[in-house]
């Protein structure tokens, strides 16, 4: 199988992952429960993977980094920190349901920063129109999971520093693949999935906190600490991490974001738009395809959406698949970045790389597109 | 035996202690914390291996993480050291 779908999930992992996992399952108790070997190796693990993230991210204290489920738990964590019910948010037109459904659960009243796609300067510009003192949160994805487009969050932060407007980044696409500083951005929040740009497993995901950012709990549970009192502590992790830890999917997440740090983010950013370059521009070739792609891939990452005039996306997605290549087609779980596109009546056929991808993937994806148009 | 312990929020914030002590040669041990010395109930303290609290205490400021309380264990009883 050649695998084209690491914007849903990096399938193809470095080894040292699931031997992490594995041993996880062997040599790992529950960290914050007891004071045996077992427990506190597990709580050392579980705090060094912390720390690993925080000198990625520029978190100042590992506390204020936060396991969880995915990004989907991050995020619903994060907008419901910041958004009572019937609230104001501020979200850009690209947003995936992870956003937007927690807001419409809320019964949130949400403005979309409308931009056409691969325009950063227009995204800036609406979010400068519609940020005011007033908007509980405004929430930005830094990069579209269905276009790879990279939306300006440092401008949209300042933006929301200059006017006192909580920011949520939903990094699911970009962590790992660009630099996020949270200090710098001044956002209160950052969410990330741990298997997608981490290279971590499955079932994992983190919440970077701002300083002094206001935390709901999402869930209400045992933490190992303050375990007489019956409201959730009051401080970071244990506020937001009720329950048992999935101590294997945070060992592969330390493996994982070991792996990320020896290989470099600029390294894997770069190998990943060269692929998705070479595909856009073999996909231009063929008659018939649309491919979101401005040339040499402006403002876009290794996430490239396509359609073929006559194709419905599922059938041509299926016929791919049936030939070895695996890419994701439709909505993508985000119909208001296919609204923002123009792209809502089909959806679009996406094909996403990672750093475990060469070229003679593209090459063959290539050869069967045209074969599948022939 | 005589030591002193640092009693944390937290299993974290022990581990971000001892990472501090660490840094600059002082040495812990993360021990479950005695429920009379435990604030809320199932906490964690930092026994101090070193001896030197007036380093620890002041290492620990600079990084920006203090201890909830500190005690003096000593005859099987345990005194909070009045900072």
């Amino acid at each position: 199988m050649i695998y084209l779908d690491s914007a849903a999930t990096t399938f193809q992992k470095p080894p040292e992952v699931a031997q992490a996992v594995a041993e996880a399952m062997q040599t790992l108790s529950s960290p914050g429960r007891g004071g045996y070997p077992a427990a506190m190796r597990a709580a050392e693990t579980a705090y060094t993977c912390r720390c690993e993230l925080a000198e990625l991210f520029h978190v100042a204290e590992p506390e204020r980094v936060v396991f969880t489920m995915n990004a989907t738990h991050a995020l619903n964590m994060a907008i419901k920190s910041l958004v009572p019910p019937g609230g104001r948010a501020v979200i850009s037109g690209y947003e995936h349901n992870a956003v937007t459904r927690p807001l419409a659960a809320l019964g949130a009243r949400v403005s979309v920063a409308a931009a056409p796609l691969f325009h950063p300067e227009q995204v800036s510009e609406a979010f400068a129109q519609l940020v005011v003192p007033g908007v509980d949160a405004v929430i930005c994805n830094h990069v579209s999971n269905v276009f790879g487009f990279i939306q300006p969050v440092e401008a949209v932060a300042a933006i929301c520093r200059n006017r006192g407007v909580p920011l949520i980044v939903d990094a699911s696409q970009s962590a790992g693949v660009l630099p996020l500083d949270l200090e710098e951005l001044g956002a209160a929040f950052i969410a990330m999935p741990g298997h997608k740009g981490l290279y971590g497993p499955q079932g994992t995901g983190v919440l970077l906190c701002g300083r002094e950012v206001r935390t709901r709990s999402l869930l209400e549970g045992g933490t190992g600490s303050l375990s007489l009192q019956q409201e959730m502590p009051d401080f970071l992790p244990d506020r937001l991490e009720a329950g048992t830890h999935n101590m294997p999917g945070i060992a592969g997440l330390l493996a994982g974001v070991r792996f990320l740090k020896r290989e470099g983010i600029a390294d894997i950013c770069r190998w990943e738009r060269l692929l998705a370059l070479q595909a856009a521009e073999g996909l231009k070739r063929m008659p018939g395809v649309r491919v979101f792609a401005l040339p040499g891939l402006h403002a876009q990452t290794g996430v490239l959406s396509f359609t073929v005039a006559g194709q419905e996306p599922e059938m041509l997605a299926g016929t791919l698949a049936v030939q070895g290549i695996a890419v994701r087609a439709g909505f993508h779980c985000a119909p208001l970045a296919h609204k923002s596109a123009g792209t809502l009546e089909t959806g679009t056929v996406r094909a996403s790389f990672s750093r475990a991808n060469k070229e003679e993937d593209v090459r063959r994806f290539l050869q069967v597109m045209t074969g599948c148009l022939g | 035996m005589k030591f002193y312990l640092l009693t944390a929020q937290s299993i974290t914030q022990a581990q971000h202690m001892q990472r501090a002590l660490e840094k600059v040669g002082l040495r812990s041990q993360i021990v479950r914390a005695h429920p009379s010395i435990s604030q809320g109930g199932c906490g964690y303290a930092l026994q101090i291996l070193c001896g030197d609290l007036t380093a620890v205490l002041l290492t620990l400021r600079w990084a920006s993480v203090e201890p909830e309380r500190v005690y003096l264990y000593q005859n099987g009883t345990y005194q909070e050291v009045t900072l």
